[in-house]
């Protein structure tokens, strides 16, 4: 298949539909036209048009973002298209390094983005996205999962992770559609290593998620899923992301979260750049403006996660910027941040197995 | 002989046609005009189907024999992603949910689709068109809006509950309506049954109403008829439609997400591998499931199909 | 006759008929009841009756955009079906050649298999080109490959049985009367299933605007309107402004299909060689 026969074959097959669909040649690759379109793939909330309009003013690029569910399903939307789709990535943790191994992602020129020196000390070249000195990325945002509930039926927090494997909340209860779902289990079962899991241990894990499942009212994929869950009273717990519990609230919803005393998994995230990106004046751009505190300050109103650009503390004031712990370096520490476990595809395969 | 079941509408079973009678050909002049003719009139279609359908399915499989090596996709040739499906029951077990549901949606659809279409062609006259034409009409709208549609019918605080609750026949909304397998059931349903509807109404409208009347005249009963005279006469629209509702049904990835309780079927484990897992190798080894599946179904049913119509 | 029995099989088939337009026609009602309401959330009961979220509708761009994405795929893809697929009938129905069967089930099989396996095995083989520098990226131009594919098929299945089912008589009077080849093609065999043509085209436009598995294979960044209404249905935003578009789409599509199945009819009985 990597000789030249399948290239001039297929050259001449395509140059057919060329010939017959002329009219298509400018939407052919959006990307291509005008230079202006930035295409992303982001977690939600991530390019809200409160912050994104002023940017296309600014700039004159024009942002199409496409939203992910996982870390998984991010990944493999960005490199769909041999990696030629999307400029951008909002990646976690635990993508982060899959994307740098696999070559797809491009170092980042820091000295071109000057807000990047007001990041917090420890996000400005994390390990995960920092590889013997090379930047493949910024980081923006980062955050805990948290326990969110519905303040009607559960007057007082729960303290323990405890509640989403009660039977007494059956039918009640939603979690990740995502593999990573096991380290989530493997926190409440206090796991000391929860990314790197012995046999042992993931049978323990298999039993407890299977026992789980007929609890679940419905595995959420995106951010939207689960809201739409709690909206229609589908459930009254379940394990998700500080932005929800402000949409929800922002819909009426009366809910709130809590991190039980378990302790919590969480992420750290990077504006990541394609090797293949036709835009890159844009993504800097992009890059270098997110990262302003100003705008820090919108992303964590659309969010509620931590801002990585510390100056935004001043902004938010002392008790929100206590409340998202910004300058809180035993806190940051403290959370279990998402990593490709060495093991994955045993992960993959046992998440499968227990919803199959 | 053979029954056309070729409709207006669609599609239909080029598979269960035996091609007849081709001694006559359009043009007698010389051989090599015709020939030249031929080309002109097939090469442009059989380029498009070969270059980029018929290639593409080959490329599939030899996909399916690679593997994912440091996150990237690489020709290094394995029958890996075949051990993987049967190392794990998994899998398997994954295939023969999908077929039960396959079955089911599509012994549903004929049960629902036959006694209509009968209805149609043999006690409608003037509304006759207007009703065919409505059977239609579901087919413009989205279907992911008559999915979504389902799920505000289904849900805790949907429309089925909030009536049967008003009702009294019940006293705690049924979770169990929506995110099960019964609203994927209902929904696929749904959604393929004018696929059904259409090549059975085909194939009864094309039996001469005098069978019916004879049938009659024999004495023969509303059931006797539709067993002896339109089953057998309908059979080949009946196993066309067959073919659309059970191949959306396997193929489909997003009905059982937006409507399942999580149960994974064939589509989205496939779908899953291309959207999430990024291991298309081992999405392509999962897809030649369904295509087992269907060929023997194909196989099956065309001489089924054919025996029939004898 | 037996008038006794035919009412009854008359009157249990009419209750079947009835409960299944009600079962297909259960949930379009509900599409329009949220269409025109004020509600936000779409569970049991809804609010006030409302024009809101066409408004809403009117004034968002991106179901503009992913409207005229799908128009143009759709268009693109019902002329490519109907440019290939009539003369692949044609050659069928008039040709004979080696293979001809196996070719007439080979252009069958995009619609026989899933179309998740048409979306897949075509993704994979243009990630490949893509990466030859054959293809610049997926884009709507790789999606309306995928869909003209499929709509060959049902172009060509019209047009077939149209063929099958006229005599050859007429072509042969015209072949006679001195007419060539071509000539015979253009005045006498084309008009005779022109109506086929259109039916076939107008079935590939229904389904390649309403297609959305092989669609969420090859598409870039773009959107097209299944895809919006995925993404929205997955996002959770303002859900009734799904319905009113389904609405739009609907009262758009009915006239449209009406004239075009009139149409079809008038074509189809003048010229049918049997009622000549």
């Amino acid at each position: 298949m990597r000789g030249v026969i399948g290239p001039i074959v297929a050259a001449i097959m395509l140059g057919g539909t060329f010939a017959l669909a002329p009219h298509l040649g400018d939407a052919a690759h959006s990307g291509a036209k005008l230079g202006g379109d930035l295409n992303v793939v982001a977690w939600e909330g991530y390019t809200d048009p409160s912050f994104v309009k002023p940017f296309e003013k600014q700039t004159g690029c024009t942002i199409h973002s496409t939203y992910a569910g996982s870390s998984n399903e991010m990944f493999s939307k960005f490199r769909s298209g041999g990696g030629t789709t999307y400029d951008l990535v909002s990646a976690s943790g635990d993508a982060s390094l899959r994307f740098i191994r696999a070559g797809v992602v491009a170092p980042v020129d820091v000295s071109k983005i000057p807000n990047w020196k007001d990041l917090a000390p420890q996000l400005k070249s994390p390990p995960h996205n920092t590889v013997n000195g090379k930047h493949y990325g910024v980081s923006f945002m980062w955050g805990p999962d948290v326990l969110i509930y519905n303040t009607k039926d559960f007057k007082t927090a729960p303290t323990s992770w405890s509640v989403l494997y009660n039977p007494k909340y059956k039918g009640k209860i939603t979690i990740p559609d995502n593999p990573e779902q096991i380290a989530d289990a493997a926190v409440y079962l206090h796991y000391k290593q929860p990314y790197n899991l012995s046999g042992a241990q993931l049978a323990t894990i298999k039993t407890l998620l299977q026992r789980q499942r007929p609890l679940v009212r419905h595995y959420w994929g995106l951010a939207g899923d689960f809201e739409s869950l709690f909206k229609n009273h589908e459930v009254i717990l379940g394990a998700g992301w500080p932005l929800m519990t402000v949409d929800l609230k922002a819909a009426g919803v009366p809910v709130a979260e809590t991190i039980p005393r378990e302790g919590a998994t969480g992420w750290a995230d990077t504006w990541m750049l394609s090797t293949r990106s036709q835009h890159s004046a844009c993504a800097y751009a992009w890059m270098n403006y997110s990262l302003s505190a100003p705008v820090q300050k919108q992303v964590v109103a659309v969010t509620h996660y931590s801002p990585a650009n510390i100056k935004t503390a001043q902004l938010l004031g002392p008790t929100q910027a206590k409340a998202l712990h910004i300058t809180d370096t035993k806190y940051f520490d403290s959370i279990r941040f998402w990593q490709s476990p060495p093991n994955f595809d045993k992960w993959v395969t046992l998440w499968a197995e227990v919803k199959g | 002989m053979f029954l056309p079941v070729a409709t207006s509408y669609p599609m239909v079973s080029y598979a269960f046609l035996k091609l007849t009678d081709f001694r006559r050909s359009l043009t007698r002049p010389l051989r090599r005009r015709q020939s030249l003719a031929l080309v002109l009139v097939l090469g442009p279609p059989l380029l498009w189907i070969v270059g980029l359908y018929v290639l593409p399915l080959t490329f599939l499989f030899l996909y399916s024999f690679w593997q994912v090596i440091g996150f990237n996709v690489e020709a290094h040739w394995t029958l890996d992603n075949y051990r993987q499906i049967f190392a794990e029951p998994v899998w398997l077990q994954i295939l023969l949910r999908t077929v039960v549901m396959a079955t089911l949606v599509t012994v549903s659809a004929i049960a629902l689709a036959l006694p209509l279409a009968y209805f149609l062609v043999r006690y409608t006259t003037r509304w006759r068109n207007l009703l065919y034409l409505a059977v239609l009409v579901p087919l413009w709208s989205s279907y992911l809006v008559r999915v979504f549609a389902w799920k505000t019918i289904l849900g805790s605080d949907g429309v089925l509950n909030t009536f049967l609750l008003d009702a009294h026949v019940i006293h705690q909304p049924v979770e169990a309506f929506l995110y099960s397998n019964y609203a994927v059931f209902i929904t696929l349903l749904h959604v393929w049954l004018p696929y059904m509807v259409l090549p059975v109404y085909a194939a009864i409208d094309r039996i001469p109403p005098s069978l019916f009347e004879a049938s009659s005249d024999l004495g023969a009963r509303g059931w006797r008829t539709m067993r002896s005279v339109v089953w057998p006469l309908a059979f080949p629209g009946i196993m066309a439609g067959s073919i659309f509702v059970f191949s959306l049904t396997m193929g489909d990835f997003i009905t059982p997400q937006l409507m399942g309780n999580g149960s994974q079927f064939v589509g989205n484990v496939i779908a899953d591998q291309f959207g999430v897992a990024f291991n298309y190798p081992f999405g392509a080894a999962l897809s030649t499931l369904p295509l087992v599946v269907l060929a023997v179904f194909l196989t099956v049913s065309r001489r089924f199909g054919a025996l029939e119509a004898l | 006759m037996f008038p006794r029995a035919s009412t009854v099989s008359r009157l249990a088939l009419g209750t079947v008929a009835a409960l299944v337009y009600a079962f297909l026609y259960l949930p379009l009602i509900i599409v329009i009841i949220y269409a025109f309401n004020s509600a936000t959330i779409t569970s049991w009961p809804p609010g006030q009756p409302s024009l809101h979220w066409f408004n809403v509708l009117w004034n968002d761009p991106d179901p503009r955009d992913a409207i005229a994405n799908s128009l143009k795929v759709a268009i693109t893809a019902t002329v490519l079906a109907v440019l290939l697929g009539t003369p692949a009938a044609f050659a069928l129905q008039r040709f004979r050649f080696f293979g001809k069967e196996s070719l007439g089930f080979v252009i069958t099989l995009p619609i026989l298999l899933p179309g998740i396996i048409t979306g897949i095995a075509m993704l994979t083989w243009f990630t490949q080109l893509i990466q030859w520098g054959v293809l610049p990226g997926l884009s709507l131009l790789t999606v309306t490959i995928g869909h003209a594919t499929f709509c060959i098929v049902l172009v060509f299945n019209n047009v077939l049985s149209r063929l099958r089912r006229t005599t050859r008589s007429l072509e042969e009077a015209s072949m006679d009367l001195g007419a060539d080849g071509w000539q015979t093609f253009w005045r006498v065999t084309l008009p005779g299933i022109r109506g086929a043509v259109i039916a076939g085209a107008l079935l590939a436009f229904t389904l390649s605007f309403d297609e959305i598995i092989v669609t969420f294979f090859l598409i870039g960044a773009q959107n097209t309107l299944p895809l919006w209404i995925l993404g929205h249905i997955r996002q959770d935003t303002n859900f009734p402004e799904i319905d009113a578009a389904a609405v739009v789409i609907i009262a758009v599509s009915i006239p449209i299909v009406l004239l075009a199945q009139f149409l079809t009819r008038e074509t189809t009985q003048s010229s049918s060689p049997a009622k000549l």
